[in-house]
């Protein structure tokens, strides 16, 4: 009876062991995209040595933490694509200052205080990726609700509009409410696509992370 | 304690060990090249292991203030004709990546490689030529991208 109990122990730690190190051994292998490839499929106007569109409206500025992160999927009829949500909480500094920063040969440390010193002034950048195409995301609005919910509402920028200037340089929006569920949070809405490949709308679904680091942000409305 | 006791308090221990040299974890950060100096970066944001970065072992100015790296970089980038290759890679398991790369106006992108899983999209903001790269559960992901004169 021990003997056995002896051999199925040593068969289970075995088999956990073997688990363990499948995970770790089973990793895709690396391979460089071409990308050309990549860049028909995301910006199919822009290939090799051409300018990018200018954009004046886009946040930019020094990542600090990611405040909201889901993935999941966009549903249309009976098709669903992958869906990407990111939101982030950035220092707004211009890539024009940092570089000013970085050639005044101060020290890194004096280098930090100058980006810390936009501390008090962290705004949102975010970004949706549907199926394998990124959408920078303006005008982000994050209103926390008593229900332990909170309504994440953005606009899904147009590159070329807002190198226009356009004031309405937008392809269309996202609405996500996420709430609790079954011990994790879901994020349920919707998704306007008025312009390019991916046009139309959909119902969203999303899986949220937990956050990253509890900051202690309040309950207020928080339009950046 | 008896022998099975051992094996078992071995094979959790490997399995503890294995299993935390493989977490996952999260980048996003900014790369500034210096348009005075072309060999060198400011690398700004947030890694949970810095040691994934290899190329920041050749830097002499790294700092790390509540989770929030800085680091002055001359071995990201080489000339290669005339123009300029930035290679950035990162070593392990990711399950969030965000790597936005800012390069000075005037400068016009010739090639951009990224691994597998990773998407990306390039602007031009206030005359920076900027890259946006994101992916999610990612083994090593790397960029290298080359640019010159305009």
């Amino acid at each position: 009876m021990i003997d056995v109990c002896k051999k199925i122990l040593y068969m289970v730690l075995a088999g956990l062991v073997f688990v363990g190190l499948t995970g770790i051994c089973l990793a895709e292998p690396n391979q460089t995209n071409n990308a050309d490839g990549n860049r028909e499929r995301m910006n199919p106007e822009r290939a090799y040595g051409m300018m990018p569109n200018q954009n004046a409206g886009l946040p930019m500025g020094v990542p600090v933490d990611v405040v909201y992160s889901g993935h999941g999927f966009a549903l249309r009829g009976n098709e669903s694509h992958i869906l990407r949500l990111k939101v982030e909480d950035i220092l707004p500094l211009e890539p024009g200052q940092i570089r000013g920063i970085l050639a005044s040969n101060k020290s890194l440390e004096e280098i930090r205080d100058d980006i810390q010193a936009k501390e008090g002034e962290v705004t949102y950048r975010g970004s949706v990726i549907l199926d394998h195409s990124i959408y920078p995301l303006i005008e982000i609005v994050a209103t926390p609700a008593s229900d332990n919910t909170t309504s994440i509402k953005a606009d899904l920028a147009d590159l070329d509009l807002l190198s226009a200037e356009n004031g309405n340089a937008t392809l269309g929006n996202i609405s996500v409410r996420v709430s609790p569920s079954d011990g994790g949070m879901i994020g349920r809405g919707e998704l306007n696509l008025g312009l390019g490949p991916h046009a139309g709308n959909y119902s969203v679904l999303l899986d949220m992370e937990p956050p990253r680091h509890e900051n202690g942000r309040g309950p207020a409305d928080m339009s950046r | 304690m008896t022998i099975s006791g051992k094996t078992a308090g071995l094979a959790l221990a490997m399995i503890l060990i294995l299993s935390s040299s493989g977490q996952a974890q999260q980048l996003f950060l900014n790369v500034y090249v210096d348009d005075t100096n072309a060999n060198k970066a400011l690398v700004v944001g947030n890694v949970d292991d810095p040691a994934s970065l290899s190329f920041l072992n050749a830097s002499d100015q790294i700092h790390q203030d509540n989770g929030q790296l800085y680091a002055v970089c001359d071995s990201l980038l080489r000339k290669e004709g005339s123009g300029w290759r930035l290679n950035f890679p990162a070593n392990g398991h990711f399950d969030e990546y965000h790597a936005v790369f800012y390069i000075p106006g005037g400068f016009k992108f010739q090639e951009i490689n990224c691994t597998q899983g990773l998407e990306f999209l390039s602007t031009i903001y206030n005359g920076s030529l900027v890259l946006d790269v994101q992916g999610y559960d990612l083994n090593d992901p790397a960029v290298s991208l080359s640019y010159s004169a305009s």
